[in-house]
Protein backbone atom coordinates (compact mmCIF):
# COMPACT_ATOMS: atom_id res chain seq x y z
CA UNK A 1 0.00 0.00 0.00
CA UNK A 2 1.33 3.42 -0.94
CA UNK A 3 -0.10 5.57 1.84
CA UNK A 4 0.03 9.35 1.81
CA UNK A 5 -0.06 11.55 4.88
CA UNK A 6 -2.53 14.38 4.48
CA UNK A 7 -3.76 17.16 6.76
CA UNK A 8 -7.24 18.60 6.56
CA UNK A 9 -10.10 19.99 8.61
CA UNK A 10 -13.51 18.37 9.10
CA UNK A 11 -16.26 20.18 11.01
CA UNK A 12 -13.73 22.57 12.52
CA UNK A 13 -11.37 19.85 13.76
CA UNK A 14 -7.86 19.38 12.37
CA UNK A 15 -6.86 15.90 11.23
CA UNK A 16 -3.71 14.23 9.99
CA UNK A 17 -4.31 10.84 8.37
CA UNK A 18 -2.56 8.30 6.19
CA UNK A 19 -4.73 7.50 3.19
CA UNK A 20 -4.51 5.39 0.06
CA UNK A 21 -4.25 7.68 -3.00
CA UNK A 22 -7.44 6.26 -4.54
CA UNK A 23 -9.54 6.27 -1.36
CA UNK A 24 -12.69 8.33 -1.87
CA UNK A 25 -13.51 11.19 0.47
CA UNK A 26 -16.78 9.37 1.21
CA UNK A 27 -14.87 6.34 2.54
CA UNK A 28 -12.47 8.50 4.52
CA UNK A 29 -15.39 10.21 6.25
CA UNK A 30 -17.43 7.08 6.93
CA UNK A 31 -14.84 4.36 7.51
CA UNK A 32 -11.86 6.25 8.90
CA UNK A 33 -13.47 9.14 10.78
CA UNK A 34 -16.74 7.36 11.69
CA UNK A 35 -18.85 10.20 10.26
CA UNK A 36 -21.62 7.99 8.90
CA UNK A 37 -24.15 10.80 8.47
CA UNK A 38 -22.82 11.17 4.91
CA UNK A 39 -24.56 8.47 2.88
CA UNK A 40 -23.51 6.39 -0.11
CA UNK A 41 -26.36 6.18 -2.60
CA UNK A 42 -25.58 5.68 -6.29
CA UNK A 43 -21.79 6.05 -5.92
CA UNK A 44 -21.67 7.76 -9.30
CA UNK A 45 -22.46 11.40 -8.67
CA UNK A 46 -26.13 11.26 -9.63
CA UNK A 47 -28.04 11.07 -6.34
CA UNK A 48 -26.29 13.56 -4.06
CA UNK A 49 -26.71 11.48 -0.87
CA UNK A 50 -22.96 11.85 -0.22
CA UNK A 51 -22.92 15.66 -0.58
CA UNK A 52 -20.53 17.51 1.73
CA UNK A 53 -19.23 21.09 1.68
CA UNK A 54 -15.59 21.53 0.61
CA UNK A 55 -14.17 25.05 1.04
CA UNK A 56 -17.68 26.49 0.80
CA UNK A 57 -18.88 24.49 -2.24
CA UNK A 58 -21.17 21.46 -2.26
CA UNK A 59 -19.42 18.42 -3.79
CA UNK A 60 -20.19 14.72 -4.16
CA UNK A 61 -17.82 12.99 -1.72
CA UNK A 62 -18.00 9.84 -3.89
CA UNK A 63 -16.25 11.75 -6.70
CA UNK A 64 -13.43 13.31 -4.66
CA UNK A 65 -10.28 11.40 -3.75
CA UNK A 66 -9.16 11.72 -0.14
CA UNK A 67 -5.75 13.26 -1.00
CA UNK A 68 -7.57 16.08 -2.82
CA UNK A 69 -8.82 17.49 0.50
CA UNK A 70 -5.33 18.18 1.80
CA UNK A 71 -5.26 21.66 3.30
CA UNK A 72 -8.99 22.04 2.77
CA UNK A 73 -11.99 22.34 5.05
CA UNK A 74 -14.88 19.89 4.89
CA UNK A 75 -18.28 20.30 6.53
CA UNK A 76 -20.47 17.20 6.89
CA UNK A 77 -24.00 16.91 8.23
CA UNK A 78 -22.51 16.24 11.68
CA UNK A 79 -20.99 19.73 11.55
CA UNK A 80 -24.33 21.54 11.21
CA UNK A 81 -25.32 21.22 14.85
CA UNK A 82 -23.50 23.68 17.12
CA UNK A 83 -23.25 23.25 20.90
CA UNK A 84 -26.06 20.72 21.03
CA UNK A 85 -28.40 22.96 19.05
CA UNK A 86 -29.67 22.04 15.61
CA UNK A 87 -28.89 24.30 12.67
CA UNK A 88 -31.87 26.38 11.56
CA UNK A 89 -32.08 24.30 8.36
CA UNK A 90 -32.33 21.09 10.40
CA UNK A 91 -35.07 22.65 12.58
CA UNK A 92 -37.01 23.73 9.50
CA UNK A 93 -36.71 20.26 7.93
CA UNK A 94 -38.29 18.86 11.13
CA UNK A 95 -41.01 21.53 11.31
CA UNK A 96 -41.99 20.97 7.68
CA UNK A 97 -41.78 17.16 7.91
CA UNK A 98 -39.27 17.36 5.08
CA UNK A 99 -37.84 13.98 6.12
CA UNK A 100 -39.49 10.77 4.97
CA UNK A 101 -37.18 7.75 4.85
CA UNK A 102 -34.32 10.14 5.65
CA UNK A 103 -31.64 8.71 3.36
CA UNK A 104 -31.38 11.80 1.15
CA UNK A 105 -31.67 14.20 4.09
CA UNK A 106 -27.97 14.70 4.95
CA UNK A 107 -27.16 15.43 1.29
CA UNK A 108 -30.19 17.72 0.92
CA UNK A 109 -29.15 19.62 4.04
CA UNK A 110 -25.59 20.07 2.80
CA UNK A 111 -26.68 21.27 -0.66
CA UNK A 112 -29.10 23.69 1.01
CA UNK A 113 -26.44 24.83 3.48
CA UNK A 114 -23.93 25.49 0.68
CA UNK A 115 -26.59 27.53 -1.13
CA UNK A 116 -27.46 29.64 1.93
CA UNK A 117 -23.78 30.22 2.73
CA UNK A 118 -23.35 31.79 -0.73
CA UNK A 119 -26.81 33.24 -1.19
CA UNK A 120 -28.73 33.75 2.09
CA UNK A 121 -32.01 34.72 0.42
CA UNK A 122 -32.44 32.56 -2.69
CA UNK A 123 -35.51 32.48 -4.93
CA UNK A 124 -37.50 29.24 -5.18
CA UNK A 125 -35.91 28.60 -8.58
CA UNK A 126 -32.43 29.01 -7.07
CA UNK A 127 -33.37 26.56 -4.29
CA UNK A 128 -34.63 24.01 -6.81
CA UNK A 129 -31.47 24.39 -8.91
CA UNK A 130 -29.25 23.98 -5.84
CA UNK A 131 -30.88 20.64 -4.96
CA UNK A 132 -31.25 19.43 -8.58
CA UNK A 133 -28.37 17.04 -7.89
CA UNK A 134 -30.07 15.51 -4.85
CA UNK A 135 -32.60 12.77 -5.47
CA UNK A 136 -35.37 12.02 -2.96
CA UNK A 137 -36.88 8.64 -3.85
CA UNK A 138 -39.79 9.32 -1.48
CA UNK A 139 -40.34 12.31 -3.81
CA UNK A 140 -40.87 14.67 -0.88
CA UNK A 141 -39.46 17.63 -2.77
CA UNK A 142 -42.21 20.18 -2.00
CA UNK A 143 -41.66 19.97 1.74
CA UNK A 144 -37.89 20.09 1.34
CA UNK A 145 -38.14 23.24 -0.79
CA UNK A 146 -40.59 24.77 1.72
CA UNK A 147 -38.21 24.02 4.61
CA UNK A 148 -35.24 25.61 2.83
CA UNK A 149 -37.34 28.62 1.84
CA UNK A 150 -38.50 29.03 5.44
CA UNK A 151 -34.92 28.88 6.74
CA UNK A 152 -33.87 31.49 4.18
CA UNK A 153 -36.62 33.86 5.34
CA UNK A 154 -34.99 34.28 8.74
CA UNK A 155 -32.95 37.47 9.04
CA UNK A 156 -29.54 35.83 8.59
CA UNK A 157 -30.67 33.44 5.86
CA UNK A 158 -30.19 30.46 8.12
CA UNK A 159 -26.44 30.98 8.32
CA UNK A 160 -24.91 31.35 11.68
CA UNK B 1 -4.86 -4.47 -8.31
CA UNK B 2 -1.72 -2.50 -7.58
CA UNK B 3 -2.52 0.73 -5.79
CA UNK B 4 -1.83 3.87 -7.80
CA UNK B 5 0.71 6.37 -6.56
CA UNK B 6 -0.14 10.06 -6.49
CA UNK B 7 1.94 13.15 -7.10
CA UNK B 8 0.64 16.45 -5.78
CA UNK B 9 2.53 19.31 -7.44
CA UNK B 10 2.06 22.72 -5.82
CA UNK B 11 3.15 24.87 -8.77
CA UNK B 12 3.92 24.68 -12.48
CA UNK B 13 7.56 23.74 -12.01
CA UNK B 14 6.66 20.83 -9.72
CA UNK B 15 4.00 19.89 -12.27
CA UNK B 16 6.68 19.70 -15.01
CA UNK B 17 8.75 17.37 -12.84
CA UNK B 18 5.69 15.22 -12.11
CA UNK B 19 4.90 14.94 -15.83
CA UNK B 20 8.40 13.50 -16.35
CA UNK B 21 7.39 10.47 -14.25
CA UNK B 22 4.23 9.71 -16.21
CA UNK B 23 3.93 6.41 -18.08
CA UNK B 24 1.19 5.38 -20.59
CA UNK B 25 -1.35 4.28 -17.93
CA UNK B 26 -0.77 7.42 -15.80
CA UNK B 27 -3.63 9.88 -15.45
CA UNK B 28 -3.97 13.58 -14.80
CA UNK B 29 -6.51 14.21 -12.03
CA UNK B 30 -8.40 17.48 -12.50
CA UNK B 31 -11.85 17.81 -10.87
CA UNK B 32 -12.22 14.04 -10.76
CA UNK B 33 -15.94 13.87 -11.57
CA UNK B 34 -15.32 11.31 -14.33
CA UNK B 35 -11.91 9.86 -13.41
CA UNK B 36 -12.66 9.08 -9.74
CA UNK B 37 -15.75 7.16 -10.84
CA UNK B 38 -13.79 5.25 -13.51
CA UNK B 39 -11.12 4.30 -10.96
CA UNK B 40 -13.69 3.25 -8.35
CA UNK B 41 -15.52 1.09 -10.88
CA UNK B 42 -12.27 -0.49 -12.05
CA UNK B 43 -12.61 0.83 -15.62
CA UNK B 44 -9.40 2.79 -15.20
CA UNK B 45 -6.30 1.39 -13.49
CA UNK B 46 -3.66 4.12 -13.41
CA UNK B 47 -0.18 3.46 -12.00
CA UNK B 48 0.22 7.13 -11.20
CA UNK B 49 -2.16 10.02 -10.62
CA UNK B 50 -0.96 13.59 -11.01
CA UNK B 51 -3.36 15.72 -8.97
CA UNK B 52 -3.62 19.29 -10.27
CA UNK B 53 -5.73 20.61 -7.39
CA UNK B 54 -2.74 22.17 -5.63
CA UNK B 55 -1.52 24.18 -8.64
CA UNK B 56 -3.03 27.61 -8.01
CA UNK B 57 -1.74 29.05 -11.32
CA UNK B 58 -4.20 26.77 -13.11
CA UNK B 59 -7.25 28.40 -11.50
CA UNK B 60 -6.79 31.93 -12.84
CA UNK B 61 -9.19 33.62 -15.29
CA UNK B 62 -7.88 36.80 -16.91
CA UNK B 63 -8.22 39.04 -19.97
CA UNK B 64 -5.04 39.78 -21.91
CA UNK B 65 -4.94 41.56 -25.30
CA UNK B 66 -8.46 40.69 -26.34
CA UNK B 67 -8.17 37.04 -25.33
CA UNK B 68 -9.64 35.47 -22.23
CA UNK B 69 -7.25 33.04 -20.55
CA UNK B 70 -8.95 30.40 -18.43
CA UNK B 71 -6.81 28.16 -16.23
CA UNK B 72 -7.47 24.49 -16.92
CA UNK B 73 -8.51 23.94 -13.28
CA UNK B 74 -11.20 26.65 -13.31
CA UNK B 75 -14.39 24.89 -12.23
CA UNK B 76 -17.74 25.28 -13.96
CA UNK B 77 -18.99 27.11 -10.84
CA UNK B 78 -16.06 29.51 -11.18
CA UNK B 79 -16.97 30.09 -14.85
CA UNK B 80 -20.56 30.85 -13.80
CA UNK B 81 -19.55 33.28 -11.03
CA UNK B 82 -16.74 35.05 -12.91
CA UNK B 83 -17.61 38.64 -13.95
CA UNK B 84 -15.32 38.56 -16.98
CA UNK B 85 -17.04 35.45 -18.35
CA UNK B 86 -20.48 36.84 -17.48
CA UNK B 87 -19.75 40.03 -19.42
CA UNK B 88 -17.74 38.75 -22.38
CA UNK B 89 -18.63 35.08 -22.88
CA UNK B 90 -22.21 34.60 -21.71
CA UNK B 91 -22.59 31.53 -23.92
CA UNK B 92 -19.70 29.80 -22.13
CA UNK B 93 -21.37 30.71 -18.83
CA UNK B 94 -24.61 29.21 -20.14
CA UNK B 95 -22.84 25.99 -21.16
CA UNK B 96 -21.14 25.73 -17.75
CA UNK B 97 -24.44 26.32 -15.93
CA UNK B 98 -26.09 23.42 -17.77
CA UNK B 99 -23.44 20.85 -16.85
CA UNK B 100 -24.43 18.23 -14.26
CA UNK B 101 -25.56 19.33 -10.83
CA UNK B 102 -24.31 22.04 -8.52
CA UNK B 103 -22.02 19.42 -6.90
CA UNK B 104 -20.56 18.38 -10.27
CA UNK B 105 -20.07 22.01 -11.32
CA UNK B 106 -18.15 22.85 -8.14
CA UNK B 107 -15.65 20.05 -8.82
CA UNK B 108 -15.59 19.65 -12.62
CA UNK B 109 -13.16 21.80 -14.61
CA UNK B 110 -12.92 23.22 -18.12
CA UNK B 111 -9.55 21.52 -18.64
CA UNK B 112 -11.09 18.22 -17.59
CA UNK B 113 -13.98 18.76 -19.99
CA UNK B 114 -11.46 18.88 -22.85
CA UNK B 115 -9.07 16.20 -21.53
CA UNK B 116 -11.92 13.78 -20.85
CA UNK B 117 -12.96 14.25 -24.51
CA UNK B 118 -16.55 13.19 -24.04
CA UNK B 119 -18.45 13.65 -27.34
CA UNK B 120 -21.16 15.33 -25.23
CA UNK B 121 -18.84 17.75 -23.35
CA UNK B 122 -20.83 20.97 -23.04
CA UNK B 123 -18.06 23.55 -23.23
CA UNK B 124 -16.56 22.04 -26.41
CA UNK B 125 -19.05 23.43 -29.01
CA UNK B 126 -18.58 26.90 -27.48
CA UNK B 127 -14.80 26.64 -27.59
CA UNK B 128 -14.98 25.46 -31.22
CA UNK B 129 -17.29 28.32 -32.21
CA UNK B 130 -14.89 30.85 -30.67
CA UNK B 131 -11.78 29.24 -32.25
CA UNK B 132 -10.35 28.75 -28.75
CA UNK B 133 -6.87 27.31 -28.40
CA UNK B 134 -5.44 25.14 -25.66
CA UNK B 135 -2.07 25.73 -24.06
CA UNK B 136 -0.27 22.45 -23.50
CA UNK B 137 2.77 22.09 -21.23
CA UNK B 138 5.19 19.17 -21.26
CA UNK B 139 7.79 17.79 -18.87
CA UNK B 140 10.61 19.70 -20.57
CA UNK B 141 8.81 22.97 -19.86
CA UNK B 142 7.87 23.55 -23.46
CA UNK B 143 4.41 25.09 -23.95
CA UNK B 144 2.54 24.96 -27.26
CA UNK B 145 -0.83 26.25 -28.39
CA UNK B 146 -3.09 23.75 -30.12
CA UNK B 147 -6.63 23.98 -31.44
CA UNK B 148 -9.42 22.09 -29.64
CA UNK B 149 -9.76 19.97 -32.76
CA UNK B 150 -6.08 18.99 -32.61
CA UNK B 151 -6.27 18.05 -28.93
CA UNK B 152 -9.49 16.02 -29.03
CA UNK B 153 -9.02 13.08 -31.40
CA UNK B 154 -12.14 11.01 -30.69
CA UNK B 155 -14.53 9.75 -28.03
CA UNK B 156 -12.52 9.78 -24.79
CA UNK B 157 -9.26 10.20 -26.74
CA UNK B 158 -6.83 13.09 -27.03
CA UNK B 159 -3.61 13.60 -28.94
CA UNK B 160 -1.79 14.59 -25.74
CA UNK B 161 1.39 12.69 -24.93
CA UNK B 162 1.72 11.12 -21.50
CA UNK B 163 4.02 13.93 -20.34
CA UNK B 164 1.69 16.70 -21.53
CA UNK B 165 -1.03 18.57 -19.68
CA UNK B 166 -3.57 21.24 -20.61
CA UNK B 167 -2.74 24.34 -18.58
CA UNK B 168 -4.90 27.02 -20.13
CA UNK B 169 -7.75 27.61 -22.54
CA UNK B 170 -7.40 30.81 -24.54
CA UNK B 171 -10.50 32.32 -26.11
CA UNK B 172 -10.19 35.23 -28.57
CA UNK B 173 -13.10 37.61 -27.92
CA UNK B 174 -15.34 38.38 -30.87
CA UNK B 175 -16.20 42.04 -31.48
CA UNK B 176 -19.13 43.93 -30.04
CA UNK B 177 -21.35 43.24 -33.06
CA UNK B 178 -21.31 39.52 -32.38
CA UNK B 179 -24.08 37.56 -30.72
CA UNK B 180 -23.66 34.04 -29.38
CA UNK B 181 -25.63 31.38 -27.57
CA UNK B 182 -25.40 27.81 -26.28
CA UNK B 183 -28.32 25.37 -26.38
CA UNK B 184 -28.64 21.78 -25.28
CA UNK B 185 -31.12 18.92 -25.30
CA UNK B 186 -30.94 16.16 -22.69
CA UNK B 187 -33.37 13.69 -21.22
CA UNK B 188 -34.40 16.27 -18.61
CA UNK B 189 -33.76 19.95 -17.85
CA UNK B 190 -31.13 19.71 -15.11
CA UNK B 191 -28.38 17.20 -14.33
CA UNK B 192 -28.36 15.72 -17.79
CA UNK B 193 -25.83 14.55 -20.35
CA UNK B 194 -26.41 16.26 -23.68
CA UNK B 195 -28.12 14.28 -26.43
CA UNK B 196 -27.37 17.29 -28.62
CA UNK B 197 -25.59 20.54 -27.87
CA UNK B 198 -24.72 23.51 -30.00
CA UNK B 199 -23.03 26.89 -29.86
CA UNK B 200 -24.03 29.48 -32.44
CA UNK B 201 -22.16 32.75 -32.90
CA UNK B 202 -22.82 35.34 -35.61
CA UNK B 203 -21.77 38.87 -36.52
CA UNK B 204 -24.96 40.90 -36.81
CA UNK B 205 -25.31 43.96 -39.01
CA UNK B 206 -28.06 46.07 -37.38
CA UNK B 207 -28.62 48.19 -40.50
CA UNK B 208 -28.77 45.46 -43.11
CA UNK B 209 -30.33 43.04 -40.57
CA UNK B 210 -28.02 40.34 -41.87
CA UNK B 211 -25.49 37.97 -40.38
CA UNK B 212 -21.93 37.10 -41.33
CA UNK B 213 -18.97 35.15 -39.87
CA UNK B 214 -21.42 32.46 -38.78
CA UNK B 215 -19.94 29.86 -36.41
CA UNK B 216 -21.74 26.62 -35.61
CA UNK B 217 -20.24 24.22 -33.04
CA UNK B 218 -22.16 20.94 -32.77
CA UNK B 219 -21.70 18.27 -30.10
CA UNK B 220 -23.02 14.87 -29.00
CA UNK B 221 -23.22 13.80 -32.65
CA UNK B 222 -20.65 11.17 -33.54
CA UNK B 223 -17.33 10.71 -31.78
CA UNK B 224 -16.33 14.34 -31.31
CA UNK B 225 -17.82 17.81 -31.51
CA UNK B 226 -17.21 19.71 -34.75
CA UNK B 227 -17.69 22.96 -36.65
CA UNK B 228 -20.40 22.60 -39.29
CA UNK B 229 -18.72 24.67 -42.06
CA UNK B 230 -21.28 23.83 -44.75
CA UNK B 231 -24.15 25.23 -42.65
CA UNK B 232 -22.01 28.26 -41.74
CA UNK B 233 -21.46 29.04 -45.44
CA UNK B 234 -25.16 28.76 -46.26
CA UNK B 235 -26.07 31.21 -43.49
CA UNK B 236 -23.34 33.76 -44.19
CA UNK B 237 -24.67 37.09 -45.51
CA UNK B 238 -28.32 36.09 -45.11
CA UNK B 239 -31.01 38.43 -43.85
CA UNK B 240 -32.43 37.57 -40.43
CA UNK B 241 -36.06 36.50 -40.47
CA UNK B 242 -38.14 33.49 -39.48
CA UNK B 243 -37.35 31.95 -42.85
CA UNK B 244 -33.64 31.95 -41.93
CA UNK B 245 -34.39 30.14 -38.66
CA UNK B 246 -36.20 27.47 -40.65
CA UNK B 247 -33.28 27.25 -43.07
CA UNK B 248 -30.90 26.75 -40.13
CA UNK B 249 -33.17 24.00 -38.79
CA UNK B 250 -33.32 22.18 -42.13
CA UNK B 251 -29.58 22.56 -42.82
CA UNK B 252 -28.66 21.29 -39.34
CA UNK B 253 -30.95 18.33 -39.83
CA UNK B 254 -29.10 17.55 -43.08
CA UNK B 255 -25.78 17.98 -41.24
CA UNK B 256 -26.83 15.42 -38.61
CA UNK B 257 -27.77 13.05 -41.43
CA UNK B 258 -24.29 13.50 -42.98
CA UNK B 259 -22.52 13.06 -39.62
CA UNK B 260 -24.14 9.88 -38.34
CA UNK B 261 -25.69 7.95 -41.27
CA UNK B 262 -27.23 4.68 -40.13
CA UNK B 263 -26.74 5.41 -36.42
CA UNK B 264 -29.67 4.24 -34.26
CA UNK B 265 -30.04 7.74 -32.79
CA UNK B 266 -30.25 9.40 -36.22
CA UNK B 267 -34.07 9.48 -36.58
CA UNK B 268 -34.31 11.21 -33.18
CA UNK B 269 -31.40 13.59 -33.56
CA UNK B 270 -32.18 14.82 -37.07
CA UNK B 271 -35.61 15.96 -35.80
CA UNK B 272 -34.47 17.18 -32.36
CA UNK B 273 -31.77 19.39 -33.88
CA UNK B 274 -34.51 21.44 -35.58
CA UNK B 275 -35.86 22.46 -32.17
CA UNK B 276 -32.34 23.23 -31.05
CA UNK B 277 -31.93 25.51 -34.09
CA UNK B 278 -35.12 27.42 -33.30
CA UNK B 279 -34.08 27.82 -29.63
CA UNK B 280 -30.64 29.10 -30.63
CA UNK B 281 -32.10 31.52 -33.16
CA UNK B 282 -34.63 32.78 -30.60
CA UNK B 283 -31.83 33.45 -28.12
CA UNK B 284 -29.86 35.45 -30.71
CA UNK B 285 -32.86 37.33 -32.09
CA UNK B 286 -35.53 37.37 -29.34
CA UNK B 287 -37.64 40.01 -31.14
CA UNK B 288 -38.45 37.51 -33.88
CA UNK B 289 -39.97 35.27 -31.24
CA UNK B 290 -41.76 37.96 -29.22
CA UNK B 291 -38.98 38.18 -26.63
CA UNK B 292 -39.05 34.52 -25.58
CA UNK B 293 -35.67 32.97 -24.77
CA UNK B 294 -34.72 29.35 -24.32
CA UNK B 295 -32.09 27.96 -22.03
CA UNK B 296 -32.38 24.36 -23.15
Amino acid sequence: MRAMLIEFKVNGKNYGREVRPTMRLLDLLRDELGLTGTKEGCAEGECGACTVIMDGEAVNSCLVLAPQIRGREIITVEGLEQGGELDLLQQKFLEHSAVECGFCTPGMLMSAKALLMKNPHPSEEEIRLAIAGNLCRCAGYSKIVAAIKDASHSADGGCR
Amino acid sequence: MREAAMLTPNNLSELREALGQATPPSKILAGGTDLVLAIHQGRCKPDLLIDLSGVEELKIIKLTEGRIHIGAMATFTQLMDNQLIKGSLPCLREAASLIGSNQIRSAGTIGGNIGNASPAGDTIPVLLAFDAVVRVLDSSGQAVEQSIDQVISGAGRTSLRRDQVITEIIIPLLGEHYRSTFVKIGSRTAVTIAKLNMALAVKYDETAKSISDVRVGLGAIGTKAFRERQVEEILNGRRVDQCLADTLAEELSAAVQRAIPGRYSLPYKREAVKGLAQSAFANLFPKLYGGVSFTT
